[in-house]
Parts: structure tokens; C-alpha cells; sequence
């Protein structure tokens, strides 16, 4: 009796633990999935809020008033802030950190409202989803009505995009060669402030009559920045 | 001057001209003998002093010069003008792509690029309009330095060309060829003026690049040197590089925990 119900235990042990064996990796993949589709919505949302600023025809200020939301929102800014800045990360205190982070934010949606300012038929197409290493690479092309289109990986990381990289050059790279060169030579501060100015003369690069709502924006941006920087201490 | 006169000049002339080509190669590949070591496409710049150098003199001529004609250039010509001429030339250099398809052992590319002089030619009178693109037949964008690098040249050195722009050891004696191809090709029918219209629109069509260089760049030299040599390895790879080592951010985190573990000490 005991024999037969230690090999029916057996039995049905040996039924499941093959099931419990193979429960694992599908729900890893099925993890997987949910990543990757995530990560092609999130490039999606990117992509449309690109296209509505280009369509829109509209100043800077409206351009990068469309933009900035979604660059805080599927921008992973605070990786994107320590990978560029490298050992320099380290030796900062936080609140030079986080003020890093903001202005990484505000030039990388000024660079984007720049770059897409006019509209001539531009369109974005979906290549493929990756498994990367540390997260899904979302391969898209931005196609031109001339020219060769560009191709444009978007690299994640904690469900959100650290890394693009346009016809094979990563933005990140080149931020952080960019940037160590000049903490190197002239420090932290000096590198902040050129990034600012970046973004200033990003913003004054536009006709005349857009100016003033721009520099209007410019100012809450800094004052917003200030205000966190003094709420921090 | 005589038929016969000319052969005889020819043959020392066609020798020597073999002889350069193999010091050329040789060159190449004993530049780096010495020895790069470390990751395969990395960025090398052992004669950082001399390259800014270049990059500097570059600069003010092409802020002071080049890049204020290539805008007037830009504003009294239309686009499809530029297009035009910009196909014209890309069609002739468009052999020196198929040659090195077929050097790289990439001979589907090699045929693509052949057919694609062929069909551009003719019915894209004279290579005025790039047909082929439109029918599939995309572009193979191959050159010698990318051959060097097939065959195992995969380190070399950034040399920034005077006015000419960013290279590397390997890649320059490439970039010179494909700049000399419609010369090649076509003789003397490639004048000067042909020549400077050649350059004229090359600068005003990169000039999208250079504004965004100027946007992006805190050390417009550094960024120009990344970006060319992540460029080339993308080009070597046929834009399909592999993903893993592609962008290594790993070394990025490790020098965080590098960091990490001195701290713990």
C-alpha cells in the first residue's frame, strides 16, 4: 500500500516538475514580451509627439513645450546623466547631480525641438524589436522624401530609453566623449554652463518674432531649476 | 607629340604607379605594426596635438570661407538642383563601391552597385536622377578603407585632413581615390570648374551635419572624431553591426564599480 502510494507520489511529481520546470522560462518570456511591446509603445508615444511638434508649424517655445514631457517621461535621465558623465559622476553631491539631470533633460528637448522644426513629409517605421543586453532595442527608420533614411535605434533600460543611436552613432557615446573632454579641461561647473548656454543658443536660433516666448520659457525653466536646487539644500 | 612616344612614357609611368599603390597597402597595414591595442573600431588619436591642429586651420577656413558660399550657394540654388549634381558625382564614385564590394567578397553588393551605375546612367540621364534607389537597388557605400578593414585592418588612427575633414590612417588613401574617381573617369571632362562645383555642392549638402555639430558639441573636435569612427564601424558592418559589443556599455558601468570598489577599500 505505502509502495503504491509513494510511486503514485512519484507519479504525479514527475508529472509536475517538468511543468514546474518549464513554467519559468515561459513567464520570463512572456516578461520578456511585455518589455519589448512596452518599449515599441513607448517609441511610438516619442515618435507621434515628434511628428505633432514638426506638424505643428509652430515656435520653439510650443515645439519644446510638446517635447519636454515626453522626454521626461520616456527619457531614462538619470542613467543617461551618470553613463555621460562617467568617473565625474562620482565626486559630485547630489544636488550638482540632480542639476545635471535637469539640464540633460532641457537640452536633449531643445535639441529635439530644433532638429524637428520643419515638416516635409518625414515619416517613422518600425524595423524590429531586439532583446538587448540590459533591455530591448526598438530599431525604427526615419524615411525622408529625399535622401536616405535614417536609421534610429533606441536603446532601453529600465523601461525607458537611455541611448539613440542615428545611422550607427550613439548619441551617448558621444555625449560622454564630449563631455569628459571638457570636464577635463575646464571642470563640472564649466560644463554646465556651456550646457546652458547650449540650450540658450539653441532657443535664440529661431526668426526674431519667436524670440520672446522662448526667452519667457527659458527663465521659468531656470527659476524651476533654482527653486530645486535651494529646496534640495 | 607621337603614338609611340606616349607608350614608351607610359610603361615606367604604369610601374611606378604599381609600385606606390603596393607601398600604399603596405603602409597601411604596417601603421598599425607598432601596435593599437584594444577594442576592434575604438578611437585612436596618438597624434591628438597635430589633428586639432588640423581641425583648427580647418575650421576657420571653412567658418570664413567654405561655409558662407555653400549658404549662398544653398539660397540661389533649388533643391532638386543639388540632388542632381549630388547624384551626378555619387554615380561615377558609385563604381569605386562596387570595386570594393567586390575586394570585401561581397559580390551580391558588388553586382548592386554595378547595376546600379548601369541603370542610373542611362535612364537616369547621366545619373541626374538616382533610379535605382527608387527600384530597390540601394547603395552598397563601400571604399577602400572599409576594405583595409574587412580584410582585418580594424584599428587605425583618426588623421584629420586638412580642409578636407575627418580620416584615419586606413581610411585616407580610400577618401582620396573616391574623391579622384570622376577624374579617373572621366578625364580631362572633369575640369576644374566641375571639380569645384563637385566640392561646392558636397559642403552645402553637409552642411546640415556640420549645423548639427555646431548645436551638439561642447568640444566640436572630440565629437567629430567619435562620430566619424562610430560612422565607419557602422559602415564596415554593412549598418548591421552586432548588438552586443556595438555600444559596450558595460566598460561606461564599470568604471562606475571600478569607482565603487575603491571607495569600499
Amino acid at each position: 500500500m505505502m509502495r503504491l502510494r509513494g510511486m503514485i507520489l512519484c507519479f504525479l511529481l514527475g508529472c509536475v516538475m517538468p511543468l514546474a520546470h518549464t513554467l519559468e522560462p515561459k513567464s520570463a518570456a512572456v516578461e520578456q514580451a511585455g518589455l519589448e511591446a512596452a518599449a515599441e509603445h513607448s517609441v511610438n508615444a516619442f515618435h507621434a509627439a515628434l511628428l505633432s511638434a514638426l506638424r505643428s508649424d509652430a515656435p520653439f517655445a510650443t515645439r519644446l513645450a510638446i517635447l519636454e514631457p515626453q522626454v521626461q517621461a520616456h527619457f531614462n535621465l538619470a542613467t543617461i546623466a551618470r553613463l555621460s558623465l562617467g568617473t565625474t559622476w562620482r565626486g559630485l553631491n547630489a544636488a550638482e547631480q540632480e542639476q545635471f539631470r535637469l539640464a540633460l533633460k532641457d537640452l536633449i528637448s531643445a535639441t529635439y525641438a530644433d532638429r524637428f522644426a520643419d515638416y516635409s513629409g518625414q515619416s517613422f517605421e518600425l524595423v524590429g524589436v531586439n532583446p538587448g543586453r540590459r533591455g530591448p532595442v526598438v530599431r525604427t527608420q526615419l524615411v525622408r522624401q529625399s535622401g536616405a533614411p535614417v536609421r534610429l535605434d533606441y536603446h532601453f533600460r529600465d523601461g525607458q530609453i537611455y541611448n539613440v543611436v542615428a545611422d550607427g552613432v550613439s548619441d551617448l557615446s558621444l555625449r560622454r566623449a564630449d563631455y569628459n573632454s571638457i570636464v577635463k579641461q575646464q571642470g563640472f561647473a564649466a560644463l554646465l554652463a556651456h550646457i546652458l548656454d547650449q540650450y540658450r543658443a539653441l532657443a535664440n536660433s529661431e526668426p526674431e518674432e519667436r524670440k520672446a516666448q522662448t526667452e519667457e520659457l527659458i527663465s521659468k525653466s531656470a527659476m524651476e531649476q533654482k527653486a530645486n536646487g535651494e529646496a534640495r539644500e | 607629340m607621337s603614338k609611340g612616344k606616349r607608350t614608351d612614357q607610359a610603361t615606367p609611368m604604369h610601374r611606378s604607379r604599381w609600385l606606390l599603390l603596393g607601398l600604399l597597402v603596405g603602409a597601411v597595414f604596417c601603421s598599425g605594426c607598432a601596435g593599437l591595442s584594444g577594442p576592434e573600431y575604438g578611437t585612436y588619436d596618438d597624434a591628438e596635438g597635430f589633428n586639432r591642429f588640423n581641425y583648427r586651420v580647418t575650421d576657420w577656413v571653412d567658418r570664413n570661407a567654405l561655409v558662407p558660399v555653400a549658404r549662398g550657394y544653398n539660397k540661389i540654388t533649388p533643391e532638386f538642383w543639388r540632388t542632381g549634381v549630388s547624384n551626378v558625382f555619387a554615380n561615377l564614385r558609385n563604381i569605386d563601391s562596387s570595386l570594393n564590394g567586390l575586394l570585401q567578397g561581397k559580390l551580391g553588393k558588388s553586382s548592386i552597385d554595378l547595376t546600379r551605375v548601369v541603370v542610373n546612367s542611362t535612364i537616369g540621364i547621366a545619373g541626374i536622377f538616382d533610379v535605382a534607389t527608387k527600384v530597390g537597388l540601394v547603395h552598397g557605400e563601400e571604399d577602400l578603407g572599409q576594405t583595409f578593414a574587412v580584410w582585418g585592418k580594424t584599428r587605425s588612427n583618426y588623421l584629420f585632413v586638412p580642409v578636407a575633414g575627418p580620416s584615419a590612417l586606413r581610411d585616407a588613401p580610400g577618401a582620396l581615390i573616391k574623391a579622384w574617381m570622376p577624374r579617373i573617369l572621366l578625364g580631362s571632362h572633369y575640369s576644374i570648374w566641375l571639380g569645384l562645383l563637385d566640392g561646392l555642392n558636397a559642403r552645402a549638402e553637409a552642411l546640415v551635419l556640420t549645423d548639427a555639430r555646431d548645436s551638439s558639441a561642447l568640444d566640436p573636435y572630440v565629437f567629430t572624431r567619435d562620430a566619424y569612427f562610430q560612422r565607419r564601424k557602422f559602415l564596415v558592418y554593412d549598418g548591421d553591426p552586432p548588438m552586443d559589443d556595438f555600444f559596450d556599455d558595460e566598460s561606461f558601468d564599470d568604471e562606475v564599480d571600478e569607482l565603487d570598489a575603491e571607495d569600499d577599500d
